[in-house]
């Protein structure tokens, strides 16, 4: 029951839009507003449709991509928490390195991954640095952010205790942080996907983003539309899967 | 063009691997850098642990006498204590009341050895140096500071778990105490099922399983509700007489202290100095509500809260 009452709104929803979309497509509405093609403008109907016929071909390169993203992902949060974990630990290394940090971010990534490419290769590597590197920051700062957070009358509470720096950290700074942690990770699962596209953009043998760019050309847009909802639904998988972590290790909130 | 390609991957994978060699070198020696750096403020732990390896861990119990001179602490050019005097016998109770703002968590932060006090010295069983004092004293903070994470019994044998117990061995330990204080089967509840004066109970037993010689409560029961305070005395003052320890006591509450203490000291406003030494009726083992409403307490009491509330003389002028 409380299953049913947590999904179905967000259910209902999309498939109201989709329901809204398919009028409006197939009844030539849209079309006729933006002066194109119907096969231009697919209806949902129409892009399920060659989602199933193409399904190995779509999965074969869904498989390609979400390879990319997870790993990807795992890097920026291994590097990502322990990233914040060094500069928790050494404000030296905070001042030196926290400037460095932000100006990652800044980099344009749509500019930077064609350079990857050709440094790298067409391979798993450009994808990963990419991903990876819109992956990290949301991580690192909220997970540093999380560990600064802590409460300063437990810290002295586990001083009298006989606690050493690394037991203090242990058992109270990192149950701390660990849903500043858990925020970032959220954030950084949502982005990866479209670090894992503009990857695939910057040059590629296979995956959606790939797949998207040869559709776009070839104007077949009802395909393009079925890699955005196979990407979506690899970006919202994830984002569940961290969510289900998240309630498993935080049981205590 | 393809072997050349796969000797530059090669390479590349002998440079990540090296590069992460590299990071792992660093970040082994950043933390043990920080930590020998942090431990010169907190060599407590450090010193726990040696005390296990030694084997020489000595955990019957040894009260101490507390005593200090001259002790007085800036926070920048604000002068949070002046001067106090104090003294304290072995398993004495000295209850310390003052006005809020007065210095009295601070004094206690100095007596425990969290900071060394700006002048004056603080000497606790022979130790005046503050990671002495951090050694034989426990400290418990005006919030109760259950860590939400563990479980009641886990939360008061986090001493036991920092001095390298196993979490069984510490348990069992903790468990003899839930018995004896009133807290049998709320072990395994968390803190944000507990209610106040049940955390209360758990952050005192927390501090007694420090087995430290010496107890510092700061204002233990001032958050909680005059019923379940009252309540929380009677619970508290015999199991303090039992334990036999050093108490001292910061509160604000002047029936509080003129109940638990065996001593009060009041506390005059900022800077803090202590104006006045008082010897308290005394523990006769009889009820609460009886000790507290008897002739002699009262009278004490309302000396104490004018003492307390004595205010500098100000001239109302009725407009004309």
């Amino acid at each position: 029951m409380s299953a049913v009452r947590r999904w179905l709104p967000p259910v209902l929803l999309i498939v109201a839009l989709f329901g809204l979309w398919q009028i409006a497509a197939s009844s030539g509405f849209m079309a006729e507003t933006l002066n194109l093609e119907d096969f231009l403008v697919p209806s949902p109907a129409q892009i399920f449709e060659v989602m199933w016929q193409d399904r190995s071909l779509i999965s074969d390169n869904a498989l390609t991509t979400a390879i990319e993203i997870v790993a990807g992902f795992s890097v920026a949060l291994v590097v990502g928490l322990l990233a914040a974990a060094l500069l928790h630990l050494s404000d030296l290394l905070r001042r030196t390195s926290y400037p460095v940090i932000v100006a990652s971010q800044t980099i344009p990534i749509i500019v930077i991954a064609p350079v990857l490419v050709v440094w790298f290769g067409y391979g798993i590597g450009p994808k990963l640095a990419i991903i990876a590197l819109i992956c990290f920051f949301p991580i690192a700062v909220n997970t540093l952010d999380g560990l600064r957070s802590v409460d300063a009358d437990s810290v002295k509470m586990m001083r009298t205790l006989y606690a050493s720096r690394w037991q203090i950290f242990k058992r109270v700074e990192i149950p701390t942080a660990l849903p500043y942690a858990f925020s970032g990770a959220k954030i950084a699962v949502a982005v990866s996907v479209i670090g894992a596209v503009f990857g695939e953009w910057a040059g590629s043998e296979k995956g959606l983003g790939h797949l998207m760019l040869q559709d776009n050309a070839q104007l077949m847009t009802d395909r393009l539309f079925a890699s955005v909802f196979v990407l979506s639904a690899i970006a919202i998988a994830l984002f569940a899967s961290i969510g289900l972590l998240e309630r498993r290790v935080l049981r205590w909130r | 063009m393809e072997k050349s390609k796969k000797a530059l991957l090669g390479e590349e994978n002998v440079g990540a691997g090296a590069f992460f060699e590299a990071l792992l070198t660093l970040l082994t020696y950043i933390v043990r850098m920080s930590g020998i750096r942090k431990n010169t403020h907190c060599a407590n732990g450090r010193i726990g642990h040696e005390r296990i390896a030694s084997g020489c861990l000595d955990l019957t119990l040894m009260t101490a006498t507390l005593s200090g001179r001259g002790i007085g602490h800036l926070f920048g050019s604000l002068t949070a204590l002046d001067g106090l005097d104090l003294e304290v016998g072995d398993g004495r109770i000295l209850a310390i009341v003052g006005p809020s703002g007065c210095g009295k968590s601070t004094l206690l932060e100095l007596i425990c050895g969290l900071q060394e006090p700006t002048t004056g010295e603080i000497e606790v069983g022979g130790r005046s140096d503050a990671p002495g004092r951090l050694e034989l004293c426990a400290y418990m903070p005006q919030s109760d500071c259950l860590l939400p994470w563990y479980s009641a019994i886990d939360n008061a044998g986090l001493a036991l778990r920092n001095l390298g117990y196993s979490r069984p061995k510490a348990r069992a330990e903790s468990a003899e105490l839930f018995e004896r204080f009133g807290l049998k089967d709320f072990e395994d509840s968390h803190p944000s099922e507990l209610s106040g004066g049940m955390r209360q109970r758990v952050a005192f037993l927390r501090t007694l399983l420090s087995k430290k010689d010496v107890l510092l409560l700061d204002e233990p029961f001032a958050a909680l509700d005059a019923i379940t305070r009252a309540e929380l005395q009677e619970w508290l003052l015999p199991a303090m007489l039992a334990e036999g320890r050093t108490v001292v006591l910061v509160t604000h509450d002047v029936e509080e202290a003129l109940y638990l203490g065996d001593q009060i000291a009041v506390m005059s406003p900022r800077p803090g100095r202590f104006t006045q030494l008082l010897d308290c009726p005394g523990h006769t083992g009889r009820p609460r509500s009886e000790v507290v409403t008897a002739p002699e307490f009262t009278t004490m009491r309302e000396r104490i809260l004018g003492h307390l509330t004595h205010a500098p003389e100000i001239t109302v002028k009725a407009g004309s």
